[in-house]
């Protein structure tokens, strides 16, 4: 296993979920296994069927990029909590965001206004897909690499795993690593002609329909185990190791035998140098779609054999964030290797017959898992994976 | 910041097997020249994901990775930078969400507005199952792909990398850029670049002649001014036969690329080309193919929003 000053390690992690901002709404809402989806309130969604969504309610409501406001405040958090607020000093600061719609909140706006021969909105400079990473850089005076992986619902992920090669070669002594995405007609209207969605999302579950989607950001202070013990912080975490593979099958479908989920997971548990019999708890991908969910449970066996990790989804309380989704779910993982329990995979009611080898999380369990690894796919044959080990 | 990596011990230095780039204009004949399955899924897709598949097919030609046997190669990865992803696919799918409703809405259209969908189609054309990376660093994108494809063959995550940028040009992009204020920023044009990267002692190994050693390369973000490093260190000023840079370079008082010390005075100096993320690695690959064998160049690219890339070539007896 990769230790010492050469390590990553996570210094801090921010969170604005469905549950609200910060990290504390996030764990306590999955713990009590709490369903934070609802009919779309906050955009016309009459037309949209299904129309249910989880939406985050409380924070950035009037900002044109919600993404990046999302994304800036899960930073902030992640910054203080790091005792690296308001920014990161003498640091060599670098910026890894994922996400899948970016800064495109304003897209819908302006092409009604082309459409109507209207004037254009304002900012439209900040619309990108990149929009929300340069405005974290921008506001907190990054000067390392920035960049915005696009492995869409896997890109939060591999936010984690650009940030690990970074420190590891030393191009950056803290990164802020994570994702983030919002919801609106565009991609609402794109799942539900997908017949990808449903009203509720049960992963793993023998009835699943689809999945809900969702929206928030999470961010995480990767820093250098040496830039963290210089300067006393207490790390949280360490990111052991990390993997990517593709499909290299379909472009919507997942490979139906888990193909690149395995090749991602073994390359994530091979950089850590450790066993699959090592890893305590997998934090699925887990959408509530037949095919996805179908596919984790092979690629988990086929890594995993007879070892009976424990696995659960937080997809069916806080619905598929997209780009966001892996960041979340790593900042679930930091938690798990600090000693917190495991939470329940909200949604199941009834396993699958498909899924039944996996040990799936029904209630909260407060066992420890001292290593844990996240996994996430995406469309285009797009998976990532991590791992996290205590600090 | 901004520290050049390498050059390396010899046989782990970084060598250029193939290259190629495809500009818009030359899409067309690029296409004819797929293989049949290929140019079958090329028709069918976004213009950025045609620019990518042909130059990946022209690059792992090149490389003599071309031939497959339909067996997925995991240890092959790709790394493809765009500023603008599926940009004209979000248009299309905008459009007729707003036209018509969700019932005017395409399945197939929408699953292509992902910015990785052109990645996802080179995995599949030529069964590459490695790692798949697609990421944005705005204009410097294609060059940041670079850096980062060197980066997973010096961490192990793969044999051989397919590195690059891809960006197409349309006019609703055109629309967006002059609306958003930043036209006068970007010179229109598009294009593909890609190479094929590789442990100089793994491509001996197969017989690859390499085209030129990667000597250094990095990314940053120039929000402040002067935090542009010294990507020249380690490199003599007569080693530098030729520089790329966005307009202005050539004038290190301009400020244009700021940089610890000055560029070669003798080096030859050219603005980049037209073109949106894939420009800088252009820029580089056609100063490469000019540059007397042993000489290096470099091109070095700075997105308006702040990104930062740039890279050096030593080219090899070809």
């Amino acid at each position: 296993m990769r230790a010492g000053r050469d390590g990553a390690v996570i210094t801090g992690c921010g969170v604005v979920s469905p549950y609200g901002p910060g990290v504390p709404a996030f764990l306590d809402g999955l713990r009590a296994g709490r369903v934070a989806v609802g009919p779309i309130a906050r955009f016309d969604a009459a037309d949209l069927a299904p129309n249910a969504a989880a939406e985050v309610r409380d924070a950035a409501s009037d900002d044109p990029d919600r993404a990046g406001a999302f994304a800036l405040l899960a930073a902030r958090e992640a910054l203080a909590a790091a005792g690296l607020a308001p920014c990161a000093g003498t640091a060599v600061l670098a910026v890894a965001l994922g996400t899948t719609l970016g800064g495109m909140q304003l897209f819908e706006r302006w092409d009604a206004a082309v459409s109507a021969g209207a004037a254009a909105p304002s900012g439209l400079a900040g619309v990108p897909y990149y929009g929300p990473a340069v405005r974290l850089a921008r506001t907190l005076g990054a000067t390392g690499p920035v960049a915005t992986p696009q492995l869409a619902c896997a890109s939060g992920t591999a936010a984690l795993t650009l940030a690990l090669g970074w420190i590891r070669e030393g191009r950056a002594d803290v990164v802020l690593a994570g994702g983030a995405d919002f919801l609106c007609r565009f991609v609402v209207a794109g799942f539900n002609a997908l017949r990808a969605t449903a009203l509720s999302s049960h992963p793993f579950d023998r009835d699943r329909r689809g999945l809900v989607l969702g929206e928030g950001a999470a961010v995480l202070v990767v820093e250098s185990a040496a830039s963290a013990a210089a300067r006393g912080a207490r790390p949280l975490a360490r990111l052991l190791g990390a993997g990517a593979a593709a499909d290299a099958v379909h472009m919507t479908a997942p490979d139906r035998e888990g193909g690149g989920a395995a090749r991602a997971m073994t390359a994530a548990l091979a950089d850590a140098g450790l066993a699959p019999a090592e890893i305590g708890f997998v934090s699925a991908h887990g959408t509530g779609t037949p095919y996805n969910d179908a596919m984790e449970a092979c690629a988990i066996a086929r890594v995993f054999g007879d070892h009976a990790v424990r696995v659960n989804s937080i997809k069916g309380a806080i619905g598929h964030t997209l780009g966001a989704a892996g960041a979340l779910e790593a900042v679930l993982c930091v938690d798990v290797v600090s000693g917190g329990p495991v939470p329940p995979t909200a949604g199941l009611r009834t396993v699958d017959p498909a899924c039944e080898r996996l040990a799936l999380v029904r209630a909260l369990d407060p066992a420890p898992a001292p290593i844990t690894l996240s996994t996430s796919s995406g469309f285009a044959g797009a998976n990532a994976a991590i791992v996290l080990g205590r600090a | 910041m901004m520290r050049a990596l390498g050059p390396e011990r010899p046989g782990e230095a970084i060598v250029l097997t193939g290259a190629a780039v495809v500009a818009g204009a030359t899409l067309a004949a690029a296409l004819a020249h797929l293989p049949d399955a290929v140019r079958a899924r090329a028709v069918r897709a976004e213009r950025v994901t045609q620019l990518g598949l042909a130059a990946a097919d022209a690059a792992l030609r090149d490389a003599g990775l071309g031939q497959r046997d339909g067996t997925p190669r995991s240890d092959v990865a790709v790394v493809l930078g765009t500023a603008f992803g599926c940009f004209l696919t979000n248009a299309e799918h905008q459009r007729r969400l707003a036209a018509g409703g969700p019932p005017a809405v395409s399945p197939r259209t929408f699953a292509a507005t992902v910015s990785n969908a052109a990645t996802g189609e080179i995995t599949i054309a030529y069964g590459l199952a490695g790692p798949a990376l697609t990421l944005s660093a705005g204009l410097a994108s294609g060059l940041a792909a670079l850096v980062e494809g060197a980066g997973l063959l010096r961490r192990g995550g793969a044999a051989a990398v397919l590195a690059g940028g891809a960006d197409a040009w349309g006019e609703p992009l055109a629309r967006w850029l002059a609306d958003a204020g930043v036209a006068t920023e970007v010179d229109p044009g598009e294009g593909a670049a890609l190479v094929v990267l590789e442990r100089a002692a793994a491509a001996q190994a197969r017989g690859a002649r390499p085209i030129a050693v990667l000597e250094a390369c990095e990314t940053g973000f120039a929000g402040e001014p002067a935090s542009m490093p010294p990507l020249l260190a380690g490199l003599r000023p007569d080693e530098v036969a030729a520089v790329a840079g966005p307009r202005g370079i050539g004038a290190p008082s301009s400020g244009a690329v700021p940089c610890a010390q000055p560029w070669p005075q003798e080096s030859a100096r050219r603005a980049l080309p037209a073109g949106l993320g894939e420009r800088g690695l252009v820029a580089l690959l056609g100063l490469v193919r000019e540059i007397p064998t042993g000489r290096v160049c470099v091109a070095v690219d700075r997105c308006p929003a702040g990104h930062v890339a740039a890279a050096a070539l030593r080219r090899e007896e070809m």
